[in-house]
């Protein structure tokens, strides 16, 4: 049993990764398929794991109902939002034949008449947009608290900040367009110096940190490959 | 003279292709008229071959020349093939676009070819043998449909179509060159057989510096038993425990959360690795941690990290199932679920670790918004600057990697982190030796533009065409 | 820290300055256009009528708010000058029918029909292959069209078969990784230049294509829009949106201003009293 729990996993760990690391280098059709083939249990994996999703969502705000925690209304918001979607996918249609519009009310997103559709266009994608408009005012917010020139990197980071933000807008854009298109002036140009900023230091520190989180990476593969870290598996070592 | 015979006495040098066969450069207009005199005066390129394609399949064959030095507009490379090498010679049987005079060329190419100031006149074409293949099969569908159809018809639907199977061993070739319509094809008959590599040989600097790298990991992992490594302080994990200590006091629960990635990508699990570290503290305080899951087979890693880390910490009667759940794998979904219990429940400490996208800044900010003392450690560049507006500490890119090893000090996971130093190290001096020899190169390119430093010039060209490759 | 007033005010501001330039929409800043948009701009300006180019709608509803006004502008330009279009969408699902929606509106408002003039093709998975399959046949890869009817006897389809060799140009309005496969599979064996459009924080990504000449044009987020709509002189959701962008900008860096005045004013009397204490 100990075995099962912690030795297999980190062999079949180190089989797989060495695996999947040497047909990188082995441009054999036998082998690119069972690379794609281990790509694709991976999906498979996942669609399965989604049970244990499901199963934890529910469970949760069913004994919450059941044991009439505060707050428990919003449960049965979610039960009942959960089932009507699930409902309304079953594709308890099949696909017309071809040159032919048929109405059918159920079925996924290719059924552009159907309830599913209808609940996705016009529920779940204005709530995301919302959720995602938040954004602008937690901007403001935040610009307000955290940009002060408290240091000299600070005031550094705040003046670049405004340049980009400024140059970034028809407004900001306008107020050097007096400037000349080139020479020493053109290069005050708020869209100019907008674009130096971004494609020059920004990514410049934008590399540095990729080429670390890239070392990082490969460092912490060898790691589970090779079976010095184990704590993924769910215990210490 | 010669060539003005040997190309009279082709079997048919010239003659119409079908209009839709010949690819035009996309905003041609109508061409004037141009006379296959053009065809035959044109320079004939030299040192034609065919051979197979390395570091391939299986399936395909290379056909290399020396390019012609004129350059008339509107003349372009094509190739005609046969069964058999007498001929006939036709068009290729799949759609193929004519390669023009500046096209293809070696020198830009390598994953084939290595690299030569010389190959720069030198140009190639790849050809698929597949293709034959798949248009084999399309000929014969097609066929089939109309057979059936004028079968039903009742017509006389004439012979049974057959599927047309090319013998890959009976393929030759011959390069040529087309414009407007006519094709002029050149001398000599070509013939290479595919075969499959085994190794592809263009990527073996990256099996060789990945190799050397990886000495180096587990050369540092064996000495960590035996020297010790220092590692700089990380803020961010040292506040772990100031963070886990203050919700112990206020009598609030803490978030953590794992990012919005699969357990795939190495963040993610970086993520769940620290979370068993934080797991057990939480245990030791007996506070109460909470861990909102993006993913399933997340949520089941962190069920297990977590109550083992209770196990060890000898109390597991702590450990409550509910506290690691799954929400759902909907971004703003996620979001707008964990902003509403962080709202609710105002957690004293909130963690933020793994890959994020946009919501990064929704979670900092309501969590900033609560009260909670805040950390943070993404792998994901563009949201680190949100991080650091709205979260105390923030570990940046591979301080999270590091994470595992800065807390548990265990020698092994020290010398890794001390192996991608050194690693940094080399890629720095490289980068460094790349200025020099640019500069350099730059200064000596003032002088004499065609040939400056000789042997470094090219080598320099060499590593600027790898960047360009595979950026 | 933000105190609760202080944090409604700024988000009451922000709310007004979103919401007034979309019910009253001005014209005051102009929308300088920049080199990348340029190269989408003009080569579609350079197309003679009759010409046939593909606009990809690689985008759903999450990012219509940026890829939506570009895409009409792109087909105001190409139908005003009576180019023919094909869309297609090789995303996800989602966004056929935006793509359907743009081309009935702006063909509805330009005298365009379905099926001579333009067409939408739905959705179809795995990119490569139905790219690949494209260039060389359309009507075998799509029977029929995003709205069913079927694509064998449709004029444009008769007047471009397939993409390589007869349409002029290829826009791809990608929210994901489609710009790449597009480049990879399409453009590059099929023959003809390509254009992308992007949202804003994938600009940088996709910057590089466009200078190694891959794409000859880029046209990155809701300022593009505005850009080419500018071009193209009829100014819509972009152009309105790009003003309330301005004024959100300018507010945040009045933000900035007074909060850094309010932060040393608080410095300066804490500074004051504990001088005075001492």
């Amino acid at each position: 049993m100990t075995f099962l729990r912690r030795q297999l996993p980190v062999v079949i760990a180190f089989v797989l990764g060495l695996f999947t690391l040497v047909i990188f280098y082995i441009p054999a059709a036998p082998m690119q398929g069972i690379g794609d083939r281990l790509k694709i249990f991976v999906t498979i994996i996942g669609a399965f794991a989604m049970l244990l999703g499901i199963n934890s969502i529910l469970g949760q705000h069913i004994t919450k109902i059941r044991k009439k925690r505060p707050g428990y209304g919003y449960s049965w918001v979610l039960i009942l939002g959960f089932i009507a979607m699930m409902v309304a996918w079953i594709p308890w249609w099949s696909v017309p034949p071809e040159g032919t519009t048929v109405y059918y009310p159920w079925g996924g997103l290719e059924n552009n008449q159907g309830v599913f559709y209808w609940m996705f266009f016009w529920i779940l994608v204005p709530m995301q947009a919302t959720m995602f408009s938040i954004l602008a005012f937690y901007i403001a917010s935040a610009a307000y608290r955290s940009f002060r020139a408290k240091t000299m990197e600070a005031t550094v980071l705040l003046i670049a900040a405004v340049i980009v933000m400024l140059g970034r807008v028809p407004l900001g854009t306008s107020m050097t367009s007096w400037l000349p298109d080139t020479g020493f002036w053109g290069s005050l140009r708020m869209e100019e110096m907008t674009s130096w900023l971004l494609n020059i230091p920004n990514a410049a520190g934008f590399r540095g940190i990729v080429l670390g989180v890239a070392l990082g990476i490969i460092a912490t593969s060898v790691r589970i490959i090779f079976g010095v870290e184990k704590t993924y598996m769910g215990g210490g070592d | 003279m010669a060539l003005i015979a040997a190309a009279l006495a082709l079997a048919s040098p010239v003659f119409a292709q079908q209009a839709d066969e010949i690819a035009v450069s996309p905003l041609d207009r109508e061409p004037p008229p141009i006379t296959p005199s053009v065809l035959l005066g044109f320079e004939p390129p030299t040192e034609i071959e065919a051979r197979d394609l390395p570091n391939d399949d299986g399936t395909s064959i290379l056909i290399t020349w020396r390019r012609s030095s004129s350059t008339p507009e509107d003349v372009r490379y094509t190739v005609y093939f046969s069964e058999g090498a007498s001929g006939p010679y036709k068009p290729l049987p799949f759609d193929f676009r004519p390669i023009g005079l500046g096209e293809n060329i070696m020198a830009n190419s390598l994953q084939y070819f290595r690299y030569s100031r010389s190959h720069r006149d030198y140009q190639y074409i790849i050809i698929d043998f597949t293709a034959f293949d798949t248009a084999a099969e399309a000929e014969y569908k097609r066929e089939l449909k109309e057979y059936t159809k004028q079968q039903e018809e009742g017509n006389s639907p004439g012979p049974e179509p057959v599927l047309h199977i090319y013998g890959w061993d009976q393929l030759h070739f011959k390069l040529g060159v087309t414009s407007n319509g006519a094709v002029r094809l050149f001398d000599p008959t070509l013939h290479a057989e595919p075969v499959t590599q085994w190794f592809d040989w263009s990527k073996f600097n990256n099996l060789f510096m990945a190799a050397a790298f990886l000495v180096v990991i587990l050369f540092f992992i064996e000495t960590a038993r035996r020297r010790r490594f220092y590692i700089r302080r990380i803020a961010g994990l040292d506040a772990v425990d100031e963070a886990i200590g203050r919700a112990t006091e206020m009598g609030r629960p803490i978030f953590y959360l794992c990012g919005l990635d699969p357990m795939t990508t190495v963040s993610t699990i970086a993520a769940t690795n620290l979370l068993g570290h934080v797991a057990r503290h939480v245990a030791n305080y007996e506070s109460q941690i909470k861990v909102p899951c993006f993913d399933p087979i997340v949520m089941s890693v962190c069920q297990e990290t977590v109550r083992e880390a209770y196990y060890e910490a000898g109390r597991p009667d702590a450990y409550n199932s509910d506290n690691v759940f799954f929400i759902t794998n909907d971004q703003f979904s996620y979001v707008a679920a964990v902003n509403g219990m962080m709202v609710r429940e105002r957690p004293a400490a909130n963690f933020f670790f793994g890959f994020y996208y946009a919501e990064s800044l929704l979670l900092g900010e309501v969590g900033q918004s609560t009260g909670a003392i805040q950390i943070a450690g993404t792998d994901s560049n563009v949201q680190i600057p949100f991080f650091i507006t709205s979260c105390d500490y923030v570990l940046i890119g591979e301080e999270l990697y590091a994470a595992s090893a800065y807390i548990s000090r265990e020698p092994k996971l020290l010398g890794s982190v001390k192996a991608s130093d050194m690693a940094k190290a080399v890629i720095i001096a490289a980068l460094l030796l790349g200025l020099i020899f640019s500069v350099a190169l730059l200064i000596a390119a003032l002088g004499d533009s065609g040939n400056a430093l000789g042997w470094l010039g090219e080598k320099m060209e060499y590593f600027m065409q790898l960047f360009n490759e595979h950026t | 820290m933000v105190r609760s007033w202080e944090r409604y005010l700024l988000y009451a501001l922000i709310a007004f300055a979103v919401f007034l330039p979309l019910i009253f929409p001005f014209d005051v800043w102009p929308n300088l256009p920049t080199r990348e948009v340029l190269g989408v701009f003009n080569t579609i300006d350079n197309l003679q009528p009759g010409d046939t180019i593909v606009v990809a709608v690689d985008f759903d509803p999450s990012s219509e708010p940026e890829l939506y006004p570009m895409l009409l502008a792109v087909l105001r330009h190409a139908f005003s000058k009576d180019i023919y279009v094909i869309g297609i969408n090789l995303f996800g699902p989602a966004g056929t029918g935006l793509g359907v929606k743009a081309l009935t509106d702006v063909g509805g408002e330009m005298g365009k029909t379905d099926g001579s003039d333009y067409v939408m093709l739905g959705f179809k998975p795995n990119l490569p292959a139905v790219i690949s399959q494209l260039n060389s046949d359309i009507k075998e890869m799509y029977r029929s069209d995003a709205n069913g009817r079927p694509t064998a006897d449709m004029p444009i389809l008769q007047r471009t078969p397939k993409l390589q060799g007869n349409i002029k140009y290829m826009v791809d309005l990608a929210a994901g990784e489609t710009v790449r496969p597009w480049v990879a599979y399409g453009s590059a064996p099929g023959g003809y230049p390509m254009g992308a459009g992007c949202t804003a924080v994938s600009f940088a990504d996709y910057f590089s294509f466009y200078q190694s000449g891959q794409i000859n044009g880029l046209m990155g987020g809701l300022k593009a829009a505005a850009e080419y709509e500018e071009l193209v002189g009829e100014k819509g959701a972009a152009s309105a949106g790009m003003n309330s962008q301005s004024i959100v900008h300018a507010l945040l860096v009045l933000f900035i201003i007074i909060g850094n005045v309010v932060f040393f004013r608080s410095l300066s009397l804490k500074h004051v009293g504990t001088g005075g204490g001492a």
